[in-house]
């Protein structure tokens, strides 16, 4: 199955690039740097989705379900970090493009810093031996989730640079030309079958080869029990 | 820097570190 998926990524893969650099038109204002935007919403995308994963995982976790729900959910936080310092190293190089800036300690910028540096601490969690501490990053996973819509409200609720959303908003047209669409349509398609077929192979591999027990096999400090 | 010097800088740097998600996927762990 991971065969069929990673295959499915690679050809959509292929395809977003073909569009997102030859198809689509280049952006009337910003010029050829707004193609830019067929890697960071993608990225930007796959992390939310990921981290949906991480908590979905996570409350099997806590409510002690039968299955290899903690491996699946330390895959997907894998994947959701590496996601969401993509969309910031991109969406760095597209704000100094567009606005001129690196960085900007603007809402959207700074609460999807916040979202890595949360997940960031989630993966550290999970590198903690013991079945306690896999149930207290579970509690985190979860928790973590509520970040998620702070960061994409965050440009309503707060005046920001950043621009509102384009495709997710009460429109049943988007404001964006059809070849344009089209990339990021199959961007998105390619990114968020990349991650699956990351998560389906890490996950087999956490589960064939456990972490190693800790070299020393002392109790863990008061402050993790 | 041009338009098309950030999109290869963006593309190269998203292509390297999905190079390394996949090579850490399918490595075996010792």
């Amino acid at each position: 199955m991971s065969r069929v998926i990673g295959l499915a990524a690679l050809a959509a893969t292929g395809l977003a690039l073909v569009l997102g650099l030859v198809v689509a038109p280049e952006a009337a204002i910003q010029g050829e740097s707004q193609r830019l935007m067929y890697v960071h919403v993608p990225s930007a995308w796959t992390a939310f989705a990921s981290f949906g994963v991480v908590g979905l995982c996570s409350a099997a976790v806590l409510l002690r379900r039968p299955g290899h729900w903690g491996a699946v959910a330390l895959a997907a936080g894998e994947v959701g970090v590496v996601a969401t310092g993509l969309t910031l190293a991109e969406g760095s190089l597209w704000g100094h493009m567009a606005w001129g800036t690196w960085w900007a300690w603007d809402p959207r910028l700074v609460s999807t810093a916040l979202l890595f540096l949360s997940y960031l601490g989630y993966l550290a969690m999970r590198g903690l031996p013991g079945d306690a501490a896999e149930q207290r990053a579970a509690a985190a996973g979860l928790l973590f989730l509520l970040e998620i819509p702070v960061v994409h409200f965050s440009v309503l609720w707060w005046p920001s640079l950043h621009q509102q959303a384009t495709i997710l908003r009460p429109s049943l047209t988007p404001p964006i030309e059809g070849r344009m669409f089209l990339a990021l349509m199959v961007a998105l398609l390619a990114s968020t079958l990349g991650a699956a077929w990351y998560v389906m192979r890490r996950t087999d591999q956490l589960v064939a080869t456990p972490a190693a027990e800790p070299v020393v096999d002392a109790p863990a400090p008061e402050v993790l029990r | 820097m041009s338009g098309w010097g950030a999109v290869a800088v963006g593309y190269a740097v998203i292509g390297v570190t999905w190079a390394g998600l996949v090579w850490r996927a399918l490595r075996r762990r010792g």
